[in-house]
């Protein structure tokens, strides 16, 4: 059998480059090599900042300017709905269940022909996700069958407030003139045209949403 | 089974070699190695029809492949379960179930525990190649429990063969052929039965869920504690599973008891956990101050309780106070209530008998206990070589006892009923008498004489006294069973050696239980194959611990195990009256719903009224409270630790489920916190610490141990009779002298019984049954119905002495004549409140 081998490691290269804070001694006493070692690096330096003066800044105007993005950037989750409007959260629960950080709570109600939330029998009545635990994984988007949870572009959530990290459907939920409006480089499942029901008989909820935009 | 044992065979499952008895289908000789083969209609416990066709197994030298539900292992035989011929028919197998199912899951509540995911992931094939519309049905109600869900079907039939082959009522139906056959409830009506709710459980697709627990949580988010069911004496095994992070009880299972309910459970026990989650609890402790209930501190009541007791015992001994406690609390707690008033206040004044007024100190359930009855139901039942049914409507008093027994007579044993109306169980027995109420003792006296005779054997001088002055001639006809029917019974009964008997509450209860449990003991002794032990007898108390109570010496001449008392104190009737007269100065209402239970209502609404101090401890806002001058907020039975004794006397554990609700203190807690503010050196103990004081003092109880009810192991041992050694006389002209004759007004006998789907104790806090609950009727005969002129369904006002009530009329031959039937408890239908205990005639009126 192979028999490991314990190697030193090797000693830490030392401190290079030329030492700068000298007592007035020590430059009384120093060649004219080392002065002109210490002037040379003197220029070498201004002529960086110098150089940096006329560059493009790294930094930029953050309110005014943002900074693009990447196609998949994973920002704060997004409920996304149907083309007829209604949501695509059936409240199933998986999510929050993937959740690595325990980030995700729902609870789930029946729809009923008064008031029709999702396609399938359930919605999620309440939705809340603390942006203080998310980790920003992207797990929940993953298991979702319905595509309804999506990591979205929006990434600015400070606050001066613990609480306002607990995000509910309210901030969570995609404005309904937003509603077709899906991420870069995905497409729209196929759907069947039976799940979706035809936009004639469209539920009163949605029909007073549609008047009212939020 | 034969003496030999069962003949065995040795087969070979995929190489290995495992011997059974003959007969026993090949999955689960499989599954003794281990080998789990996949499978949708059977069942064990249920017939086999083998229409899945998943557990399609190999079998050397048959040509085809062959279900393993439907066959028999065989000598010799060589069984592949994972060959390449089996893969194969187990994937199509699957496309096949899953063409029309809608793949809903992420809505389905079987999401998670469902067997089509489970073996579509192990077995099925990737994708369906099915892209067709998929057959669709119209979504049905069939009740308030259940949500039937078609389309998700697979037609395993297991729900229709359990309705019918165990649950007795063949109302779940599979109907049309081929893809338009379904399943329906017989002619779409609702679902009655109260066994209905397994069908969810052994659903293995969500196409039978639960209405209750509908989308309410997901099964992996559920914490399961394991629990006993507190709504009947049964003690049903049950899991209570909450939502993880939450208080909230949401679903009820049960769990695997072989000696006790196995693996089902009634509807009321699986879909009452509402009651737990209920928002109507008394939630802080509230005093009386210038005549308002006001919130206050457990530190201010408990403080002032302390105060007026001791000022009330002070000046006038402990005889002044009295503590009334239900029959439903953990033994912990009832043997700490009758401590507290035994020790410390010095006074005998405890009673847990809140539902009748029993005739003399010992009443019909001691009078069994000094004769020596098995009183074990559920073991008597499984070894009797028939069952006799006296005076019990098992249907409705209790589910699972009436489930065992349905099981038994399918299984060949004879069942005999005697009952004053006709009972759901009525169908399954050998022979059914009937009687007319309230000539219970008539009866049995009469049944026990002609009996006594056909087997040539001589009873006592006594009992042959006491039995003829039962039977003054007339009395006989009176009783409405026919001298032939009685001598066919007596018939019956001479030729069934090894018999046991189940006596029901209708006839040990009351002022004359002592009498009819004496008669029925004897008759048991006459049937008892084993001559001189104890008689094959076994009583049935109804409530969650109503054994649990007698045990602990919740009695008012008798402490924990038996143990006379040298200067008994007042029963309950007689600390109602204490209360009334002034002699009970202070009344501690412990867990118990006086107002709807005692058969008085009018003697204890007064008592509540005039009694100068009143405690009312409860976790709901029973109708006691307003009358209350300190009320004391309890836990619920799923938050409290605790012991509970069944009907078998069996000791059984409960866990705590959920965290308690703020502010309410569990039984044990309370009473312990009240010794300590007291002073008599109580301090706060875990309830196995009182579980073990328990197992010191009752010595029935000696061999018990907190561990070993936590597995349902632990028996309650016989009693020593010698603590019982006043003379049993059977009190016969007392009896005699309480019989009152009809009020020359009030010509009809107000007859009163259970009913399951009532509103009865924490069941009124449970949305979900007060949805099932049947409205409350009176039922009568028809004769006396067309005498009175009253018809199916019209109003009648039922007048008594105290008070009167209006409830839609019923005619049906199962009213005896002269008697008005009403059966169960509701609020707002107080039965109790028409007339005195021993007079119960009512007059009826349109």
């Amino acid at each position: 059998m192979h028999e490991a081998v314990f190697k030193p490691l090797p000693k830490q290269a030392g401190r290079q480059g030329v030492k700068v804070h000298l007592t007035a001694r020590q430059i009384k006493t120093m060649g004219w090599t080392k002065s002109l070692q210490i002037s040379w690096a003197i220029v070498k330096g201004m002529f960086m900042t110098w150089r940096h003066l006329f560059r493009r800044p790294t930094t930029f105007n953050y309110p005014n300017r943002k900074r693009a993005q990447a196609p998949r950037f994973r920002g704060i989750h997004r409920l996304q709905r149907h083309d007829d409007g209604l949501e695509r959260c059936v409240g199933c629960g998986l999510c929050a269940v993937v959740c690595p950080s325990d980030a995700i709570y729902l609870e789930a109600r029946e729809n009923t022909p008064e008031r029709r939330v999702s396609h399938g029998e359930r919605y999620a009545s309440l939705y809340q996700i603390d942006m203080l635990r998310c980790i920003f994984c992207g797990f929940c988007e993953e298991a979702c069958p319905e595509d309804a949870i999506i990591l979205g572009a929006d990434w600015e959530a400070a606050s001066v407030d613990r609480r306002d990290f607990v995000y509910a459907k309210s901030r969570l939920l995609a404005p309904l003139e937003q509603k077709d409006r899906f991420r870069r480089g995905m497409t729209w499942p196929d759907e069947s045209p039976e799940t979706t029901p035809a936009s004639t008989d469209l539920p009163e909820y949605y029909q007073k949403l549609q008047n009212k935009p939020a | 089974m034969s003496q030999t044992g069962p003949e065995m065979v040795t087969l070979t499952i995929d190489g290995r070699q495992v011997t059974v008895p003959k007969g026993t289908p090949i999955i689960d000789a499989a599954l003794q190695l281990g080998i789990d083969i996949p499978h949708y209609c059977y069942d064990k416990d249920l017939s086999v029809v083998a229409s899945c066709r998943l557990c399609l197994v190999e079998i050397e030298k048959v040509p085809k492949l062959q279900p393993s539900c439907s066959t028999p292992a065989a000598e010799g035989q060589v069984v592949y379960t994972r060959s390449d011929k089996v893969l194969d028919a187990r994937r199509m197998q699957m496309e096949f179930l899953l063409v029309q199912h809608p793949l809903d899951c992420p809505v389905c509540d079987q999401g998670g525990e469902c067997k089509l995911q489970d073996y579509s992931r192990e077995h099925g094939a990737e994708d369906t190649r099915f892209h067709y519309r998929r057959r669709t049905f119209p979504k049905p109600d069939i009740g308030p429990f259940i949500d039937l869900e078609r389309n998700r079907c697979i037609l395993c039939s297991r729900c229709v063969r359990f309705m019918d082959e165990i649950a007795g009522n063949a109302e779940l139906v599979v109907v049309n052929r081929g893809w338009k056959s379904h399943i329906t409830t017989f002619q779409d009506q609702p679902l009655k039965n109260e066994f209905a709710g397994n069908t969810i459980d052994l659903c293995p697709v969500g196409a039978l869920t639960s209405k209750v627990t509908r989308f309410r949580t997901r099964v992996w988010e559920l914490k399961s504690k394991p629990s006993i069911c507190s709504l009947c004496s049964v003690g049903c095994s049950i899991d209570l599973q909450h939502r993880n992070r939450t208080r909230e009880i949401l679903r009820v299972l049960p769990r695997l008891s072989e000696k006790v309910n196995y693996r089902w459970i009634c509807d009321i026990g699986r879909f009452g956990f509402d009651q737990f989650n209920s928002d109507n609890r008394l939630k802080k402790p509230a005093i009386r101050i210038n005549g308002d209930l006001q919130e206050t501190s457990w530190a201010n009541a408990l403080g002032e309780i302390a105060k007026k007791l001791k000022v009330i015992v002070g000046a006038r001994g402990g005889a002044a106070a009295g503590g009334i406690i239900g029959p439903r609390p953990s033994n912990e707690t009832l043997f700490l209530f009758q401590q507290f008033f035994r020790e410390i206040l010095k006074s005998n004044n405890v009673d847990h008998r809140t539902e009748f007024i029993p005739g003399q100190q010992d009443d019909g359930f001691l009078t069994s206990i000094a004769l020596r009855a098995v009183n074990q139901p559920f073991e008597e039942i499984r070894k009797a070589s028939a069952v006799i049914l006296l005076g019990t409507d098992l249907p409705n008093e209790l589910p699972i006892l009436h489930l065992q027994v349905r099981e038994r007579a399918s299984a060949g044993i004879p069942v005999y009923l005697a009952h004053h109306r006709p009972t759901r169980l009525d169908s399954v027995c050998s022979g059914v008498w009937g009687y007319r109420p309230g000539f219970e003792t008539p009866f049995l006296a009469d049944l026990l004489k002609k009996t006594a005779q056909k087997m040539e054997s001589l009873l006592s001088q006594e009992m042959e006294e006491t039995i003829s002055s039962f039977l003054p001639g007339a009395e006989n006809e009176a009783a409405g069973v026919s001298e032939q029917q009685v001598n066919e019974l007596a018939n019956i009964l001479q030729q069934s050696n090894g018999a046991t008997l189940l006596v029901g509450e209708s006839m040990f209860t009351g002022k004359a239980g002592p009498v009819n449990v004496r008669l029925a003991a004897e008759l048991a002794h006459l049937l008892s194959s084993d001559v001189g032990g104890p008689p094959p007898l076994s009583l049935l108390p109804l409530h969650n611990n109503s054994r649990g109570a007698a045990d602990m010496g919740c009695y008012p001449h008798r402490g924990p195990g038996f143990e006379p008392i040298e200067k008994p104190g007042r029963n309950t009737a007689q600390m109602l009256e204490g209360c009334i007269d002034g002699s009970l100065q202070a009344l501690i209402l412990f867990n118990a719903d006086l107002l709807n239970e005692y058969p008085d209502r009018d003697l204890a609404r007064r008592a509540l009224e005039k009694v100068p101090f009143l405690v009312v401890a409860d976790a709901y806002p029973f109708s006691t409270i307003p009358y209350a001058d300190i009320a004391l907020p309890l836990s619920t039975h799923a938050e409290e630790d605790g012991t509970y004794t069944n009907v078998d006397g069996r000791i059984q554990r409960a866990l705590a489920a959920v965290a308690q609700l703020e502010g309410a203190l569990t039984g044990v807690q309370a009473i312990l916190a009240l010794g300590e503010r007291w002073g008599a050196g109580w301090r706060q103990v875990n309830p196995s610490r009182i579980f073990e004081m328990i197992a010191r003092a009752v010595p029935h109880y000696k061999d018990a141990s907190w561990t070993d009810a936590g597995k349902g192991r632990c028996v309650a041992k016989p009693v020593n009779i010698s603590l019982f050694q006043t003379s049993l006389s059977l009190a016969a002209s007392s009896l005699a002298s309480s019989y009152k004759p009809p009020l020359p007004d009030y010509p009809f006998r107000l007859v009163r019984g259970r009913f399951l789907f009532d509103d009865s104790g924490e069941k009124r806090f449970a949305p979900s049954l007060v949805s099932r609950r049947e409205e409350c009727w009176a039922e009568m005969h028809p004769g006396d119905a067309k005498k009175i002129g009253v018809h199916e369904g019209v109003m009648v006002s039922l007048e008594g002495v105290l008070g009167s009530i209006r409830l839609p009329a019923r005619i049906s031959n199962a009213a005896a004549p002269g008697c008005v039937t009403v059966l169960g408890r509701y609020d707002d239908k107080p039965v109790n409140g028409l007339t005195a205990e021993d007079q119960p005639w009512i007059k009826v009126q349109l």
